[in-house]
C-alpha cells in the first residue's frame, strides 16, 4: 500500500492535538508507544520523528497539559506520560477548533467547485 | 543491552544540551529507552543487529538538531524565571532606595559629622554595596559573555528568534535594529543555521552576522544588531590611560637601530644630556661623541626634555591605527579619530574598534609586565 504523507506545514499546526488525542485513549504511554500509535492510527500518513515528538512532549509537560513519571515495571526504565485535567480541556477545545476549521475549508472548496484530485 | 553506539549518540546529544545535569540525564534516559525499544523491534523482525542500530539512530536524526529543540524549549522556561527575578530585583532596588533615602544625611536635621559616621549603621553601607554589585554585575555580564565559550546550535531559526533565544539564554538584552536592516534589504526572517559546540560568543556573533553583512555594538548594556553603516554612525568616545604604558623603560638595545647605528646604548637615555643613561652604566663605556644620537630619528621630537615621550605616544598611536582596523581611522578617510593629551589617548570610534583597541592596549600592558595589566578606560 502506498501511503503519501501529509505536508509538513499542514501537520505543524495540529501536532499538539495529535499527541493529546493519542494520550486521551486512557492510561499512561511512553514516547515510543505514542509514536507507534500515531503511525498506526493515521495509516502511516503521520509519522512523528523522535526529534519532533520528544521536544513536543516536554513542551506539553511544561505547559501542564500532560504529566510524566518514570517506571521500570515493564522491564525497561521508561518515562510515561498521561493527560492532565488541563490537557483534557485543551484537547476538547482544539478538537472543536479543528472540526470547525475542516468544515470551513470544505465549505470553501464546495463554493469554489474544486474537486479533490483522487 | 545498552549498545555503545547509542552511548556515543546520547553522550554527544547530552554534551550539546546546555541544561542542568539532571535534565540532561533525564532526556538521555528517555531517548535511550526509545532507541532500545526500536532496536528490539527491528531485531525481532530479523534485521541484522548492525543494520538495526544504524536504522534506529538514523530515524532519530541529527543529534545537534534534536538538542537545539530541547535547548530552545528551556530558553522559554528560563525567560519566565528571568522575568520573576527581574520583578524581584526591581522590588529589592526600590527597598534599597527607600532605605538610602531614609538615612540620607540631609533628611535628619543637622546631624553632626560624628553622628553621620555613627548613625547610619550597616543598612546604608549594605544597601549601597548591594546596589553597586547589581550595577557591576550587569556591566560585567555582557562583556564577560562576549568572551565566554558555549555551544551554538541553530537550525533554520529566523534571525529575530535567534536573537530572542540568545538573549533569554544568557540574560542579556539583544535588540535587532529592524529599520536599518530592512533599509539594507536584510529580512529578520532570514533563517539561520549554525552549529558550533564550543565557540566564543564574540566569534559566533562575528561569524553569524558577518554572513549577513551585519554587525553589532553594545550601548547601555544592550547588544544591538545592525548594519555596518548604522554601527559606524554610533561613535563612542573613550579615553585610554596610557601613562603607565608610556613610562615603561626601553629595554636595552630595542628601538636603537632606528635612532643610531653606532652607539646603541645611548639611545636608551631618558633625558638627553643631563645624566648618563642608567642602562649604559656598568656596561661598555660610551664612546666620545655619541650624545647627539639621543635625538630620536626622523626629526619627530624637538630634542629637548620630553621628546622621548612624544616619540613614544606617536608610535603608540601609529601602532594602534596600524593594527586595529587600519581603514577606519580618519587619516585614511574613516570615521574613527585618535588624539593624545599627556599620555591619555582619546579615541572616537565604533564599539568594535574600541574593543580591539582595549584588547591591544591590555596586551601591551601585559607584555610590559605592568602590575595593573589593564588599561584604564574612561567612557
Amino acid at each position: 500500500m502506498v501511503t503519501n504523507k501529509f505536508e509538513r506545514d499542514l501537520l505543524r499546526g495540529s501536532l499538539d492535538l495529535v499527541v493529546l488525542s493519542v494520550l486521551a485513549g486512557g492510561g499512561k504511554k511512553y514516547g515510543y508507544l505514542i509514536q507507534k500509535e500515531v503511525r498506526e492510527a493515521s495509516g502511516g500518513r503521520v509519522d512523528l520523528a523522535a526529534g519532533t515528538l520528544y521536544p513536543l512532549l516536554h513542551r506539553l509537560e511544561d505547559d501542564g497539559l500532560i504529566r510524566s513519571s518514570w517506571d521500570a515495571s515493564t522491564g525497561r526504565e521508561r518515562k510515561w506520560y498521561e493527560l492532565t485535567a488541563a490537557g483534557r480541556k485543551r484537547l476538547s477545545a482544539q478538537a472543536q477548533e479543528w472540526a470547525d476549521y475542516a468544515a470551513c475549508i470544505r465549505q470553501l472548496l464546495t463554493i469554489a467547485k474544486v474537486q479533490p484530485a483522487s | 543491552m545498552s549498545d555503545h553506539e547509542f552511548d556515543n549518540y546520547l553522550a554527544l546529544l547530552s554534551r550539546l544540551l546546555r541544561l542542568g545535569q539532571k535534565q540532561r540525564d533525564a532526556i538521555a534516559g528517555e531517548l535511550r529507552s526509545h532507541l532500545e525499544d526500536r532496536l528490539e523491534e527491528l531485531l525481532a523482525r530479523g534485521v541484522p543487529r548492525d543494520e538495526a542500530v544504524r536504522q534506529a539512530l538514523e530515524e532519530f536524526g541529527d543529534a545537534a538538531a534534536m538538542a537545539a529543540e530541547f535547548v530552545s524549549l528551556s530558553g522559554n522556561k528560563r525567560k519566565r524565571w528571568i522575568m520573576r527575578l527581574t520583578t524581584a530585583s526591581v522590588a529589592a532596588i526600590v527597598l534599597i532606595a527607600a532605605g538610602i533615602f531614609t538615612f540620607w544625611p540631609g533628611r535628619n536635621a543637622g546631624p553632626g559629622p560624628a553622628q553621620l559616621v555613627a548613625q547610619p549603621p550597616a543598612t546604608q553601607a549594605a544597601a549601597a554595596a548591594d546596589e553597586k554589585s547589581v550595577q557591576e554585575h550587569k556591566d560585567i555580564a555582557i562583556k564577560d559573555l562576549l568572551d565566554r565559550r558555549m555551544a551554538f546550535i541553530f537550525k533554520e531559526v529566523p534571525l529575530r528568534d535567534l536573537a530572542k533565544q540568545l538573549s533569554m539564554q544568557n540574560g542579556i538584552t539583544i535588540y535587532v535594529d529592524t529599520r536599518h536592516l530592512e533599509e539594507a534589504g536584510v529580512n529578520t526572517d532570514t533563517p539561520i543555521t549554525q552549529a558550533f559546540t564550543d565557540m566564543r560568543f564574540r566569534t559566533f556573533l562575528d561569524l553569524m552576522l558577518g554572513e549577513l553583512d551585519l554587525t553589532y555594538f553594545i550601548k547601555d548594556d544592550v547588544l544591538i544588531i545592525t548594519t555596518p553603516e548604522s554601527a559606524e554612525g554610533q561613535r563612542v568616545i573613550r579615553v585610554y590611560d596610557c601613562r603607565e604604558l608610556l613610562s615603561l623603560p626601553h629595554p636595552r638595545g630595542s628601538g636603537v637601530s632606528k635612532v643610531a647605528r653606532g652607539g646603541g646604548f645611548f639611545a636608551v637615555q631618558d633625558e638627553p644630556g643631563e645624566k648618563p643613561a642608567p642602562a649604559a652604566g656598568g656596561t661598555a663605556a660610551p664612546p666620545a661623541g655619541a650624545p647627539p644620537q639621543n635625538v630620536p630619528g626622523g626629526g619627530r621630537a624637538d630634542g629637548g626634555a620630553g621628546g622621548q615621550d612624544i616619540w613614544d605616544v606617536d608610535s603608540l598611536i601609529d601602532l594602534i591605527t596600524t593594527i586595529v582596523d587600519p581603514d577606519t581611522w580618519d587619516d585614511v578617510g574613516g570615521p574613527g579619530s585618535i588624539a593624545e593629551y599627556k599620555g591619555l589617548i582619546s579615541v572616537a570610534s565604533t564599539q568594535q574598534v574600541h574593543e580591539k583597541v582595549e584588547r591591544l592596549l591590555n596586551m601591551l600592558h601585559q607584555a610590559g609586565g605592568l602590575k595593573e595589566s589593564k588599561v584604564t578606560v574612561v567612557e
